[in-house]
């Protein structure tokens, strides 16, 4: 009982949902401007349907093949299997069907695949390498709380809208090129066909972004479910918060220089965070690993003990 | 007052934000630090460190500071200055058991520098403390007016890992927290 009280983000629960229901008004949105401009909504939305299927069930052997992960067996990693074996068994899931390691120095992993059944948690050799057990399990309990809460498949189909979106742009954009929207075939009223299509083309844009900007939103707010199901897992946040740490590379920012050596540079007159790095953060897919970490300190400073 | 007075050479609009900035370290007194849960002690010494020029002020600092104090009749610490020739400053600390007043001294301090023309020579204000056995310094930039921890753990060196840990203490308890990557040293802070 406690344990469902503690686990639960009632704000954050919210907050995903009022972004699923403007997600639903921008497909409403999207729905109506087809209609408008005389296309098969239907038409339009089977044909991104299908890309995104396809992206959906092949995203697990996709993704593999992308980044060179190789799969590897019990034996030849122990460690890790049973790491991930003993995690899903706490977290309630099956053991992911494939675990692979990436030969890459950056530090990283990632969780794919459309349902826990067919999962694969991939870690890079970075990792391991620059990670202590108790931190690997924090990042480890935060991939398999990816899969427990299916966000593959959450993130996959949300970003439908984009792709039918995406797809609409594209043929606006060569129909405008070469068919100057039909206009001219049109005798009497080509010009008013024309202001309509372009209106319909601005409208595509406009909600491509927003729902660009909606998923980003809903994809951070998973990241931060999945940060907190993690811990659940371990039973301590702050393995999570020190990956998370030095997988950024924070602890590689801080400088050796003197303070009065840098002085003279002028290097501090930068106080407002700059414009970009804020539609930077608004586009990105993670929050920003200081609000992440903080959040898991808040949870460890809780009596996260209790969930061991 | 003294901080943004010394930042910009002249009064600032926002009076609650110019006396609360260095009063906001205050928070982390008898705070228990996030990963290792040891009490954090602020104690009863700081500094003021200034870039030295060839204004009269630099040139005998006793008895600058020795005038300076009976200037400042509010001043409750016990003053002394040391010079840092590798770096071209000079430390002023101040001691005093009440750590509020210690604070509102080096406030004042900051203004009479300022009113001395010394706005621009300001570069921190250094407080110590003790977290579990950590010696962690915690400095304030006069250019940005935040702060940031320095865990010395000998020959130059720093834990980096205490270092952030401290720094998100600090922030979540609302003080003034510098980006990572401002987190300069300091090499020879005298206390």
């Amino acid at each position: 009982m406690q344990r469902n009280s503690i686990s639960k983000d009632h704000q954050l629960t919210i907050r995903m949902i009022i972004t699923g229901l403007m997600l639903c008004i921008a497909y409403v949105a999207l729905f109506g401007l087809l209609l408008i401009s005389g296309m098969n909504p239907i038409f339009v939305f089977v044909i991104g349907i299908g890309m995104v299927a396809f992206q959906y069930f092949m995203s697990d052997k996709l993704v593999l093949k992308a980044t060179g992960a190789k799969s590897v067996t019990k034996e030849e990693e122990p460690k890790l299997h049973g790491m991930i074996e003993r995690l899903s068994q706490v977290g309630g899931i099956p053991k992911p069907r494939t675990v692979a390691i990436m030969d890459i120095d950056a530090p990283n992993a990632f969780a794919t695949g459309r349902s826990p059944k067919h999962a694969t948690v991939a870690v890079t050799t970075g990792l391991l390498n620059r990670l202590n057990d108790d931190e690997l399990e924090g990042v480890i309990g935060h991939e398999l709380a990816h899969i427990k809460n299916r966000d593959v498949m959450v993130m996959t189909w949300a970003s439908l809208i984009v792709v039918v979106a995406g797809f609409l742009m594209q043929m606006l954009f060569w129909m405008s090129l070469f068919g100057g929207f039909g206009g001219h075939r049109r005798e009497g009223n080509g010009g008013q066909a024309m202001a309509m299509m372009m209106a319909v083309y601005v409208g595509v844009i406009v909600i491509y972004f927003i729902s660009q900007l909606l998923i980003s939103t809903l994809s951070r707010y998973r990241e931060l479910a999945a940060d907190r199901e993690g811990a659940i897992m371990t039973g301590s946040p702050s393995n999570l918060a020190s990956a998370l740490k030095k997988i950024s590379g924070q602890i590689a920012r801080i400088p050796e220089k003197d303070l009065r050596k840098v002085e003279h540079a002028n290097a501090f007159f930068i106080i407002p965070a700059l414009q970009g790095n804020a539609i930077a953060s608004l586009m990105s897919s993670h929050p920003p690993t200081e609000v992440r970490v903080e959040r898991l300190m808040e949870m460890q400073r809780q009596n996260w003990h209790l969930l061991r | 007052m003294g901080l943004l007075k010394a930042l910009f050479g002249r009064q600032s609009k926002s009076k609650t934000s110019e006396s609360s900035i260095l009063s906001t370290i205050l928070r982390i007194e008898n705070q228990n630090s996030l990963d290792n849960g040891k009490t954090v002690i602020l104690e009863g010494c700081s500094a003021l460190l200034l870039n030295t020029t060839d204004h009269p002020f630099f040139e005998d600092i006793d008895s600058s500071l020795e005038n300076s104090a009976k200037n400042l009749v509010i001043l409750n610490s016990k003053l002394s200055g040391s010079k840092s020739e590798a770096f071209n400053s000079c430390w002023i600390l101040f001691k005093n058991t009440f750590k509020d007043k210690m604070v509102d001294d080096i406030n004042s301090f900051s203004t009479h520098m300022a009113d001395l023309g010394l706005a621009d020579n300001m570069t921190a204000a250094i407080f110590k403390s003790l977290i579990g056995d950590h010696i962690t310094y915690w400095i304030c930039n006069y250019r940005t007016s935040k702060f940031y921890p320095m865990v010395p753990i000998g020959n130059g060196s720093r834990d980096n890992d205490l270092e952030l840990e401290f720094g998100e203490m600090s922030a979540a308890l609302g003080v003034p927290t510098e980006p990572h990557e401002n987190w300069y040293s300091l090499s020879d802070i005298p206390f």
